[in-house]
């Protein structure tokens, strides 16, 4: 067993999760998702970025528009769809019941039962 | 000192050092073969192009003069290598389809799940067969188009058809490029070309061994002519160098192909494709600053020279080469015109080959162009019937000469709707072609025969003569264009005439003549059919001359309305002869009646069955007066007998005849089969008029 890979392995389920959350909170552009995410603690590399943005566009779950930007040519600000939204609070809804159950299961058993 | 040159990426106007330059290069140029499978994958690849444009836009803000090799590192290790990027794959594109799929394939190196055999639209020579194969089975598409080349050759262009039909049938799609070890010419160790080194990198043996592998039949040649072992036999010697000279000849063609279909590997990337090395920026770097040869180096010699000692020496090999590289150009532009010349005679044969048939198509659709009223029996028929012609015939022809026109002057389209447009229009008109088929012979599948008693002249007469008073049949129509002999038929909008008027003489029941005339026609119901029959028109008069003769007088053809449509309509005239009774033909009826036969029946075997008759095709002649014997066969009354033909036998149900009166006529005595004759004018002399 490689640690890396477990972790790895982790860090991959809930990142398409946490990008939704950025989004949700207000349209964001690939740079703001990117610095949220490591203001929080959370290391991504921007190149599984993209990828993933355009596949959640791509599957109707996130649109985009053009911003002007002060500095050169216009960038991508990404929102969620109606779709994105449901696909969201499904996803919320799984990491609750995922945490509430990871939580629980780590927690060590009162041993005086 | 490193030249810092200006580049304009994703809309902003940047200073970078050259060397920079080459690794964002070789970083997209990374990325884009990792993001292959990618379905977005070029909007991916801008997404990325414009966030590293913006952040080196950001660092010259900060005061950076230009963008050094150290600030791409940077930014690369924030966006991600390939390989990383491989690790840290967040979905896979197919996890993103189907919910629930695992995360276990990851990386650059796991092929397609599922293949499928399509044309390759994306890395295509001629019609992305070649690379299709290659797809589908998984290996450097380059094996595939030498294999098809030289098949091509040995069989005479019968491979190569096989690769125009694959190029017709088998759809095109964007396939992913192949990834993994590739055939290339290796340019840093050459003799000629490069193939040899090219083929024994790709299979990780020494290029001498390759060398001597093209050169081995040539070698064996010189060897064995010097030792002389053939002094002997001279036919050895013969076979010999027959076999090891046509051998080297094949190494040298097989040479020539690889020259041409083989790319150089000129970068540092095709390079490592060339070792079959898994490509990752890292082993790029350590490739280049290995001191790996590629075309800018080659450019900026001098400054290489001047840094880096250990490359001097490289660079003078490469100097060497480039001289070289001058003087093979040439012939390879020779063999390439070569190439072209072959490549035009082959398929310019065949556009014109297609535009000859298709010419002959339309000439023929204009002869047969009056014929049109009589061959749809519906409006839709008429629709499926014109396109048929124009999608099924006219498209593909079309679309291959464009196709070979933009060829021949280099331009390639820039997009696939028009082969998209042309293979949708001849798929319509196959669909057109079956339903048009399918409704015409829905058209043949019933005939009915409608039969009409002619009412005959009471006389005493025991002689018929059967004359045609009517002109011969012509064409009466203003295309004096049509060649040949236009008699035997008319066409006008409203009617086609046919003159070929089935003749059959049967002995009668009675003592009476009796003459039938049997229509016949085909149609999609037993309705259909006989309506069709009864619509046909033909007449025939008869009179008694003189009492002593009843004289039959055919009509010179049948017409058939436009309306009721060409159905394999005919006509048969069924003259009953009563035993004892004379019959003789005027000439008129061989010479206006384009075709036509006296048919008599015979029973061939009592024994069984009493009614299995046979029918022999009777050849009469002219004013010729023929007797109907008891036995029911004719016999001219010179006593030199009817020309019998027996070898011409149809079964065919009997047609009802007049009611029988006596009972006993009908058994008529066993017949004698007379013997062939072969004098008298030939059944395609007969057909022919």
């Amino acid at each position: 067993m490689n640690i890396d890979n477990t972790q790895s392995q982790m860090r991959k389920g809930i990142l398409e999760f946490c990008i939704l959350s950025v989004i949700k909170r207000g349209e964001s552009y690939p740079g703001d998702i990117v610095d949220e995410m490591r203001a929080s603690g959370l290391q991504i590399l921007e190149g599984t970025l993209y990828p993933l943005l355009t596949r959640l566009k791509n599957a109707e779950m996130l649109t985009y528009r053009w911003v002007e930007s002060p500095s050169g040519p216009p960038r991508k600000y990404f929102s969620l769809t109606e779709k994105g939204q449901l696909f969201y609070q499904e996803l919320g809804h799984t990491w609750e019941e995922l945490s509430f159950a990871v939580n629980k299961i780590i927690t060590p058993k009162p041993t005086n039962l | 000192m490193k030249r810092i040159i200006t580049i304009n990426l994703s809309g902003r106007v940047l200073q970078i050092e050259e060397p920079a330059y080459e690794q964002l290069q070789q970083y997209i140029a990374s990325l884009r073969t990792y993001f292959s499978k990618e379905e977005s994958r070029e909007e991916i690849i801008n997404d990325i192009e414009g966030r590293i444009a913006e952040q080196f836009y950001g660092l010259i803000q900060q005061g950076a003069a230009c963008i050094t090799e150290e600030h791409l590192y940077e930014i690369i290790a924030a966006m991600g290598k390939p390989e990383e990027l491989a690790d840290a794959e967040i979905i896979e594109p197919t996890a993103m389809q189907e919910p629930g799929a695992s995360f276990s394939q990851s990386g650059i190196n796991t092929g397609t799940t599922k293949r499928e055999f399509f044309r390759d639209a994306n890395s295509k020579v001629l019609g992305g067969v070649a690379s299709g194969i290659a797809n589908f089975i998984g290996i450097d598409p380059v094996i595939i188009r030498v294999l098809f080349v030289l098949l091509s050759f040995s069989s005479f262009g019968i491979v190569a058809l096989g690769y125009i039909l694959l190029w017709i049938l088998v759809p095109a799609k964007e396939l992913e490029d192949y990834r993994g070890r590739r055939f290339y010419r290796n340019p840093d160790d050459r003799v000629l070309a490069g193939v040899a080194s090219g083929i024994a990198a790709y299979f990780n043996v020494s290029a001498r061994n390759i060398r001597l592998l093209f050169l081995a039949p040539l070698l064996l040649q010189i060897l064995f002519s010097i030792l002389d072992i053939f002094d002997d036999s001279a036919i050895a010697e013969i076979l010999f160098n027959v076999s090891f000279g046509s051998l080297f000849g094949f190494s040298v063609i097989l040479y020539i192909i690889l020259w041409v279909i083989l790319p150089t590997a000129e970068t540092s990337y095709q390079k490592m494709e060339m070792r079959g090395e898994t490509i990752n920026l890292e082993r790029i770097r350590q490739y280049v600053s290995e001191g790996g040869v590629n075309k800018k180096m080659e450019e900026w010699g001098k400054d290489v020279e001047l840094t880096a000692k250990q490359l001097s020496a490289r660079v003078e090999e490469l100097a060497k080469e480039a001289k070289q590289k001058s003087s093979t150009s040439k012939p390879l532009r020779i063999i390439g015109l070569f190439f072209k010349i072959l490549f035009v005679l082959f398929f310019g044969g065949i556009a014109i080959v297609l535009l000859i048939a298709l010419l002959a198509l339309l000439f023929g659709g204009i002869v047969s162009w009056p014929l049109q009223h009589y061959i749809w029996s519906s409006a839709q028929q008429q629709v499926l019937a014109w396109a048929t012609f124009a999608l099924f015939l006219l498209v593909p022809v079309i679309g291959f000469i464009i196709w070979l026109i933009r060829r021949l002057i280099n331009t390639k389209a820039g997009h696939t709707y028009l082969s998209w447009t042309f293979g949708g229009l001849w798929a319509l008109g196959w669909v057109a072609l079956v339903l048009f088929a399918s409704s015409i012979s829905k058209d043949f599948r019933y005939q009915e025969k409608k039969i009409e008693n002619i009412a005959m002249p009471t006389t005493s007469a025991n002689k018929m003569v059967v004359t045609v008073t009517e002109p011969e049949l012509e064409y009466s129509g203003s295309f004096s264009w049509i060649d040949g002999d236009p008699s035997g038929w008319d066409l006008t909008p409203d009617t086609l005439k046919l003159s070929n008027i089935l003749i059959k003489v049967e002995p009668s029941r009675d003592s009476s003549y009796q003459v039938q005339v049997v229509r016949v026609a085909n149609g999609k119901d037993e309705q259909d059919a006989s309506e069709r029959a009864s619509a046909i028109r033909y007449q025939i008069s008869t009179s008694a001359a003189g009492g002593q003769q009843s004289v039959v007088d055919l009509g010179n053809g049948y017409s058939i309305p436009a309306s009721s449509k060409y159905r394999a309509q005919e006509v048969r005239v069924i003259l009953r002869v009563p035993v004892g009774g004379r019959i003789s033909f005027d000439e008129s009826v061989r010479s206006k009646l384009s075709s036509f036969e006296v048919k008599i029946r015979q029973r061939t075997d009592s024994k069984y069955d009493r009614y299995d008759w046979t029918e022999h095709h009777f050849r009469y002649r002219s004013n010729i007066e023929y007797i109907m014997g008891a036995d029911g066969e004719l016999k001219s009354a010179d006593g030199s007998g009817p020309a019998l033909e027996s070898m011409n036998i149809e079964l065919e149900p009997p047609i009802p005849p007049a009611p029988p009166i006596n009972k006993e006529a009908m058994l008529l005595p066993r017949s004698k089969i007379y013997p062939v004759q072969v004098n008298g004018p030939s059944p395609l002399r007969l057909l022919l008029g």
